[in-house]
This record gives C-alpha cells, sequence and structure tokens, in this order.
C-alpha cells in the first residue's frame, strides 16, 4: 500500500501518511468547496489501511507505532465531522492492537484551537496530547 | 469616544470565491483596525461560517434575486468601540424558517455543559443533508461568541422572507 500524499491549498489542507515512519499529518486550513470531495480520498485510503490490517494481521508487528499530528490553521465546521470520521478509523485500528498517539497543534495563545481539539477528543474519547507552538 | 466603523461590507451573490475575497479583505483590515490575533481568529470563523451558511443556501434563492436584486445577500461586519457585530441577510423559503428557527432556539437555550453534548452528539451521529448542516456553524457562533444568537426574519414575498442574523463579540 502506497503513503498517501496530497498537497495542501489556500482552502484544503495538506495530508501526509506515511507508512515508513508511522507519521499521519493533516496540516493547514481547511474549507474545501466540496467537503466531501475533499475527505473522500483520506478516508478511503484509511478504509484500506484498516482492511489490510485486519487481512493480514502479521502486519501489525511490523508496523511502528503510529501518531498523528494535526497542525490546523483554520477548519470550518463542516470539516469537522470529516476529522471525527478521521479519529474514528484511527481508533479501531488502535483497538486492534496497535499502538496510537494523536498529537493536536495550536498556536502559542489560540485557546480556541485548543478547545476545538478538546472538543473532537471528547467525542470519539481519544486522548490528545496538545502542544503549542510559535508561528 | 471610539465611533462606528465598518470593516467589511458586501451585497451580492455569494459565490466560493467571493467567500476568500472576504476573508482576504478582513486579513488586510486587520493592522489599520489594530484586530489583536486570538479576537481576529474568531473574527474570522464568525465571518466563514456566516458566509457559507448563505452560500449553502443560495441555489434556494437565485432565481429569486435575479428578479429582486434588492433582495440579494448582504453581510457587514462592524466595530463599535470594543464591540464587534457581523450581520448577514439573505432571502429563506418561507417553508424553510421553521426548521432554522428551531435550530437556533435550541442552541440560544443551552448552557455551555449541555452545548458541549449537543456538539458531540451531532459531530458524532447528526444528521447531515447534502449541504453539510446539521446546525454545527450555529452551534459554532455561538461558542465563540458565548451569546445568543439574534436573528429575525421578515417576509418579502408569498415564498420569501428575510432572514437576518447578528453575531456581537468583545474585544477582552
Amino acid at each position: 500500500m502506497d503513503n498517501l500524499i496530497i498537497q495542501g491549498t489556500d482552502v484544503t489542507p495538506s495530508v501526509n501518511f506515511d507508512l515508513n515512519s508511522g507519521i499521519f499529518e493533516i496540516s493547514g486550513v481547511s474549507r474545501p468547496e466540496d467537503v466531501i470531495v475533499f475527505y473522500d480520498q483520506p478516508l478511503d485510503w484509511l478504509r484500506e489501511f484498516e482492511d489490510n490490517l485486519f487481512d493480514n494481521p502479521s502486519l501489525k508487528v511490523e508496523l511502528p507505532e503510529l501518531v498523528i499530528m494535526f497542525k490546523m490553521s483554520y477548519y470550518n465546521s463542516s470539516s469537522s465531522k470529516y476529522l471525527i470520521q478521521i479519529l474514528s478509523h484511527l481508533k479501531k485500528i488502535e483497538n486492534s492492537g496497535i499502538g496510537v498517539a494523536v498529537k493536536w497543534y495550536y498556536e502559542e495563545g489560540d485557546e480556541k484551537m485548543r478547545e476545538d481539539g478538546e472538543d473532537l477528543a471528547d467525542a470519539v474519547e481519544f486522548d490528545f496530547e496538545y502542544i503549542e507552538y510559535e508561528d | 469616544m471610539e465611533s462606528y466603523k465598518t470593516i467589511v461590507d458586501y451585497k451580492g451573490i455569494l459565490t466560493f470565491k467571493t467567500i476568500g475575497f472576504l476573508i482576504n479583505d478582513l486579513k488586510n483590515k486587520r493592522a489599520p483596525f489594530q484586530i489583536e490575533m486570538v479576537l481576529f481568529k474568531k473574527l474570522v470563523t464568525l465571518m466563514i461560517e456566516t458566509l457559507e451558511n448563505v452560500l449553502k443556501y443560495s441555489d434556494h434563492f437565485l432565481d429569486y434575486v435575479q428578479i429582486h436584486p434588492n433582495h440579494q445577500p448582504e453581510f457587514h461586519l462592524s466595530r463599535n468601540g470594543k464591540s464587534f457585530t457581523i450581520q448577514s441577510s439573505n432571502p429563506i423559503k418561507k417553508d424553510d424558517i421553521q426548521k432554522v428557527k428551531q435550530k437556533i432556539d435550541l442552541i440560544n437555550s443551552l448552557a455551555p455543559d449541555e452545548m458541549k453534548l449537543l456538539y458531540r452528539e451531532t459531530i458524532t451521529n447528526g444528521e447531515f443533508t447534502e449541504k453539510g448542516g446539521a446546525g454545527l456553524g450555529f452551534m459554532e457562533m455561538a461558542k465563540i461568541t458565548n451569546q445568543p444568537i439574534r436573528y429575525n426574519f421578515t417576509s418579502l414575498s408569498n415564498d420569501f422572507s428575510n432572514f437576518e442574523l447578528i453575531l456581537h463579540i468583545r474585544k477582552s
């Protein structure tokens, strides 16, 4: 299975799901013109990844712990339900016995972005690590 | 005494591109209006959620505003002292008024903890139409402003009313 790389734009986030390092990163702005079309690709990729794991349990041994990093500068309310779906897939992967760490980055002083992360974490019952960064 | 000032003003058909132009317009006004980063981010979020809400339902009223151009959507962001006001208006089908009113009234009636629960329930189990809406945009507006969402419906014709949305946020 190939890694997933989607270049970011002014209105869509960068997506980099790297199986070799186990680092999955979503960053930037998310207010796509068609949110369903944009998130179709990462969600399909995660479904395929999940299917591979369940079909080949030996893969679990080879995989490093997965780290999912969200570095969003902005996402609209329509995008939030797709971020939840991504997190739900990762939760299933975690429940299958693979370690998954979620790192939520937010700009220094941007308490709203931190609270948005807390809302998502609550909704999927995931423990996030919150990391404040300077712009 | 600080006086009332318009920051962003728009009247016309909204497109996805127009929203991009209006966001850039607000970005360009940040320095002259000395809006600090945290408040600026909140204003951008409120602006986007408000405009995207109008855009989502544009196909419902496009034919109507072509015949009645004076009823085209409007967006206005202004500052009065430490207070910022966002006002938007657009035609809405009279058949849709009750649905919108119920969503906003429910959100306005909730305490912050109840809002968190509703948000969590909506985001995980909420019914989303192909337009994407399940009231998340209104919840976001209420969470950011920490105040009830003000709105008005004014009849325009047999089939349409004007939907006016008003949000206030204060500089801390």
